[in-house]
């Protein structure tokens, strides 16, 4: 739900797909997905480690994990209000640039990162001396 | 015949892929890794299309000019994930083989294909008639109401097949160099 309404905005800005909506009607379809989504996941994901709280939080994993999703949503409250107030601006120029372009992919990026490490917080030796975990 | 597929199994298993996979620290991880995020993919486009076939969502586009953007990502990202997965299945075939969820799990995907296959038989040869309109034939909500409830139900078993074939999770004591009353005041000092 998240991933999938983040791809398609993303998509939009490369201009890979949904050419035929605006930045903005694009972004109103598919954000409220993506916050209903966080909150979801946030709700499920505080379940998880309040019902293993050692195997969650004693993860390298799930530290760097929690940072990267701050820094997402960071960005994505940056990016929605920017484009509620400037909202010509980015239809008509900022879409077009090389370096919006290049921060949509590294943004996706830090998405499947997110997606990496909540499966390597399962895994977390594979960090060897810089998991809490293997300091027992 | 059994014995066929019991020798089938154990040979793909002893392969030279499979033994590299299951000897590695990190590629089985980077594999499931990686099939989380097709199938988030999978599931997160599939959503808007039969969510636009429902009528609930994206009513007023073009349902043929959504599905030409959309689909193509769909189908890559299940690409990605029927690749990652074949990984993972060679590395403990017989096990997998015989575990109820993973069978479920791929009868499901095969009658998400029939389900696929009944929608481009009736709905899709009329989408001229209804591409723009907010009402979709009933059989397109239908067909998608089964799909949403398939996908669904995959990523569910997957996640069962983990929890079930796998060495049951056993949950370790905390390593005793932890303090949780001072958790967040970086290593213990020595």
């Amino acid at each position: 739900m998240v991933l999938g309404s983040a791809f398609m905005i993303y998509l939009r800005i490369l201009g890979w797909a949904g050419m035929d909506q605006t930045l903005r009607e694009t972004t109103s379809r598919f954000a409220p997905w993506l916050t209903g989504g966080l909150w979801l996941m946030l709700a499920t994901g505080i379940l998880m480690v309040v019902g293993e709280p050692v195997r969650e939080l004693v993860t390298f994993s799930f530290w760097l994990k929690m940072s990267l999703v701050a820094v997402i949503t960071l960005i994505a409250v940056v990016f929605q209000r920017s484009l509620r107030r400037n909202e010509r601006q980015w239809e008509e120029t900022l879409i077009n640039r090389g370096s919006i372009k290049g921060l949509a992919i590294l943004t996706f990026l830090i998405w499947a990162c997110i997606i990496v490490l909540g499966r390597l917080i399962a895994y977390d030796h594979v960090w060897g001396s810089w998991s809490p975990a293997t300091k027992a | 015949m059994q014995m066929d597929v019991a020798s089938f199994l154990q040979a793909i298993e002893m392969s030279g892929v499979a033994t590299r996979i299951r000897d590695s620290f990190f590629l089985f991880p980077l594999l499931e890794s990686i099939h989380v995020l097709g199938l988030a993919l999978v599931l997160g486009t599939i959503s808007i299309i039969d969510l636009r076939l429902l009528g609930l969502a994206s009513t007023q586009r073009s349902f043929k000019r959504m599905e030409s953007d959309i689909l193509k990502w769909t189908w890559g990202a299940f690409a990605l994930t029927a690749l990652t997965g074949a990984l993972m299945f060679i590395t403990n075939a017989r096990v997998y083989y015989h575990n109820f969820f993973f069978r479920t799990k791929m009868l499901l995907l095969v009658l998400t294909g029939i389900n696929l296959l009944v929608f481009e038989l009736t709905a899709g040869r009329t989408v001229h008639k209804w591409d723009n309109a907010a009402a979709t034939p009933r059989v397109a909500k239908t067909v998608a109401a089964l799909s949403l409830a398939m996908w669904i139900s995959i990523v569910f078993m997957g996640r069962m097949i983990g929890f079930t074939t796998t060495r049951a999770a056993v949950v370790a004591p905390a390593p005793a160099s932890v303090d949780f009353d001072n958790f967040l005041e970086g290593p213990p000092k020595k």
